[in-house]
């Protein structure tokens, strides 16, 4: 399997590089930091955008991976929505965060509450 | 010409065709979600979760149909997903919204068919650009498609991706398409 870019202009794809995983790609995403991840099978890669390169993060425990996404759990409840007061805001936040750690998830609520949006 | 805003992985003769934006790093809240196609015998798929550092998945809600293709907007929020339809034949796929939290189909946009002729579309892979544009990799005809989020209309880009590729007899499966 190896990785190619695609021009958003002509639609043609150019080789970057092969991962090195012979196995067939399912998905790929990039994370909260940036960086270019895929599910490959049942397992999660780290993509080297340079090369191509995949380096394994581990198992999905899954075998029927089909896609894989980032959500940002911010633009799910963006500051400026059309939030009828602040204490919709932070319910909205609330409930994305269920896709957080619980240790994340708690920062993030307690953060909400103290931003003034919707206020 | 814009080079480089999108990646796609393409196996060593052949093609899975999940896109993703480039975008500057920064670090978000959010989490990395999945989704599975578990054949057509199934019927079904399930969302999961993957942790980022150990690649260990949670499920989030099982779905009422194998999914093909995630991608989520940044600009409106929403979560976009492509699933296979195949009965009735032949195979086209459907563009819907799905809740990032419990799974739900949230709103049916239509079946994804092309822009000026209205025939069916099959999309293996979407993402965002940067400028908000929905892309795909359209399976039949081998190439980027962009996509309009309202009408589920696709309209193709260029004449292909240059990479022969093949489509298991019509249908879509597990979200690749090969060579």
């Amino acid at each position: 399997m190896s990785l190619y870019t695609v021009d958003l202009s002509t639609g043609a794809a150019s080789l970057v590089g092969p991962t090195g995983v012979s196995d067939n790609g399912i998905g790929l995403a990039l994370d909260g930091d940036g960086g270019l991840v895929a599910v490959i099978n049942d397992s999660l890669y780290e993509i080297d955008r340079s090369s191509g390169a995949a380096t394994l993060v581990g198992n999905t425990g899954d075998t029927a991976l089909s896609s894989l996404e980032f959500v940002d759990v911010l633009h799910v409840c963006p500051c400026g929505g059309s939030w009828k007061n602040h204490g919709q805001y932070v319910s909205c936040i609330s409930r994305a965060a269920k896709l957080l750690s619980p240790g994340e998830r708690g920062a993030l609520v307690s953060q909400a509450a103290q931003t003034s949006c919707g206020r | 010409m814009r080079r480089g805003v999108l990646l796609a992985g393409l196996l060593s003769l052949c093609a899975f065709g999940l896109l993703a934006p480039v975008v500057e790093a920064q670090s978000r809240p959010g989490t990395l979600v999945a989704i599975t196609n578990d054949g057509p015998a199934a019927g079904t798929g399930t969302m999961l979760s993957i942790d980022r550092n150990t690649g260990a998945s949670s499920v989030i809600a099982t779905l009422t149909a194998p999914g093909v293709s995630l991608a989520f907007s940044d600009d409106e929020g929403k979560l976009y997903g492509s699933f296979p339809i195949r009965d009735p034949a032949p195979a086209r796929s459907q563009l819907v919204t799905l809740d990032p939290v419990t799974g739900a189909v949230t709103k049916n946009i239509g079946f994804i068919v092309d822009a000026g002729t209205g025939f069916r579309r099959i999309v293996a892979g979407m993402g965002f650009a940067a400028d908000g544009t929905l892309y795909g990799v359209e399976a039949l005809t081998r190439s980027l498609v962009t996509i309009d989020t309202a009408t589920a209309e696709a309209t193709s880009v260029g004449s292909g991706l240059g990479v022969v590729v093949l489509n298991y007899g019509g249908t879509v499966a597990d979200g690749i398409f090969t060579c």
